[in-house]
């Protein structure tokens, strides 16, 4: 942890060092003035609750907007670091996004930092969701809302549609890159599984560690030998 | 009657092995279900208010927590919800700057995939289980459709879904 808030200490005075040469002077001065800004505590509870109050429709739109928060306007990590982070994160279960506002946090301002980004990014959002939610409870009888709900999970499935396409597509990607076997392993895989899941015999939980243990077994076949592989 | 610790349980097991926000969708239909804890219509409409409200799609469950077990239903799921990328804590110790092994990829890849598979299957299933007419048919591929353009934003999508709704199946 204090190592990782050295390289941000490090990027800052990286950043005094060239400030001043080549570009405008009031867009420097902006610039300056948002990556001048330490990433307390309360400045880090601020930005998540703004990207967990922001982000609709989840997935990759809202991680653009956490880099964005981050990285391009305030400086606060490196691409690199970024990316490390985002690596850690795809590796456990669960939301993703939790584990990156715990992993920034915890980088930029320590354990505190950790707590007040997950609580900024979650409490607002969890309480609006219980409240929707206690709303469509006590109105679900009446007709109009009966019609609305139902036309909002219409809407939602053609959203989750895509969301699904956005989320195989990249994942398709990397497979290919592996080799044809991995790429081919992959469609199986979504195929096979939705069949399952049609099916509806074999509890889903061994359907998803049987399509892991596969794939660590294709992954880890095809990119024996070549340890520069990065995730 | 629903057992709390059972519940939880459910959730958080659903979770563990899950991958993204819906991850934990096709389990916990198929055990919730199972059990006659929720039948598709809740599942559907806990997915639209977790949709309709902001924060990680993944807050979904949150909905279905109260939507099933009031307020002490989505407080157990928010904690089911939570554990799972805790562990990026530990591993972020472990793995500070090195890429984790094949294997793990592999197997990470493997349940992603998994997930993409069943999503679709089961989002479609709760979506025919009110019945498909035209109307519906227009609301899904029509809010597919404008999402996949990437223009319009998402809850316009959505509110415009819920306005079709309102007007078109009273």
């Amino acid at each position: 942890m204090t190592n990782s808030l050295n390289c941000y200490h490090d990027r800052v005075s990286e950043l005094r060092q060239t400030r001043g040469c080549g570009r405008g002077a009031g867009a420097h001065r902006a610039e300056w003035a948002a990556v001048n800004q330490e990433p307390s505590p309360r400045l880090l509870f601020l930005l998540w609750a703004r990207v967990g109050l922001q982000s609709f429709g989840g997935g990759p739109a809202v991680q653009i907007y956490a880099y964005a928060e981050l990285v391009q306007k305030r400086d606060w990590l490196t691409p690199q670091g970024w990316a490390e982070v985002l690596g850690l994160c795809q590796v456990v279960p669960g939301i993703n996004l939790i584990a990156l506002a715990i992993l920034t946090g915890g980088r930029l301002a320590g354990r505190r930092g950790m707590l007040v980004s997950l609580v900024g990014f979650l409490l607002p959002s969890f309480l609006i969701t219980v409240a929707v939610a206690a709303l469509y409870a006590r109105l679900h009888s009446m007709a109009l809302v009966a019609g609305a709900i139902r036309g909002l999970v219409m809407a939602a499935a053609g959203g989750n549609l895509i969301m699904s396409w956005r989320i195989l597509a990249p994942l398709l990607e990397t497979s290919a890159k592996e080799g044809r076997w991995v790429l081919l392993a992959s469609i199986l895989v979504v195929g096979a599984v939705a069949l399952l899941v049609m099916g509806g015999r074999l509890p889903i939980y061994l359907v998803l560690v049987g399509s892991g243990a596969l794939m660590a077994v294709v992954v880890g076949v095809a990119l024996r030998g070549s340890p520069q592989v990065r995730a | 009657m629903i057992n709390a610790a059972l519940l939880f349980w459910l959730m958080l097991k659903a979770s563990l092995l899950s991958s993204g926000g819906l991850g934990n969708l096709a389990s916990l239909h198929q055990d919730l279900l199972a059990r006659g804890w929720a039948n598709d219509h809740t599942f559907a409409e806990a997915l639209a208010i977790g949709q309709l409200s902001p924060g990680p799609t993944g807050l979904w469950v949150i909905a279905l927590g109260y939507l099933i077990f009031g307020l002490a239903g989505s407080t157990l799921a928010m904690v089911a919800v939570l554990i799972p990328p805790l562990l990026v804590i530990p591993i972020g110790l472990v793995h500070h700057r090195y890429a984790p092994l094949a294997p793990v990829q592999g197997f990470v890849r493997g349940l992603a995939l998994a997930v993409t598979g069943s999503v679709p299957v089961v989002v479609l299933k709760l979506a025919g289980s009110y019945g498909i007419d035209v109307v519906s048919l227009a609301i899904v591929i029509g809010s597919a459709a404008l999402i996949a353009t990437r223009r319009v934003p998402v809850i316009a999508v959505l509110i415009l879904g819920g306005a079709l709704g309102a007007a078109f199946y009273r």
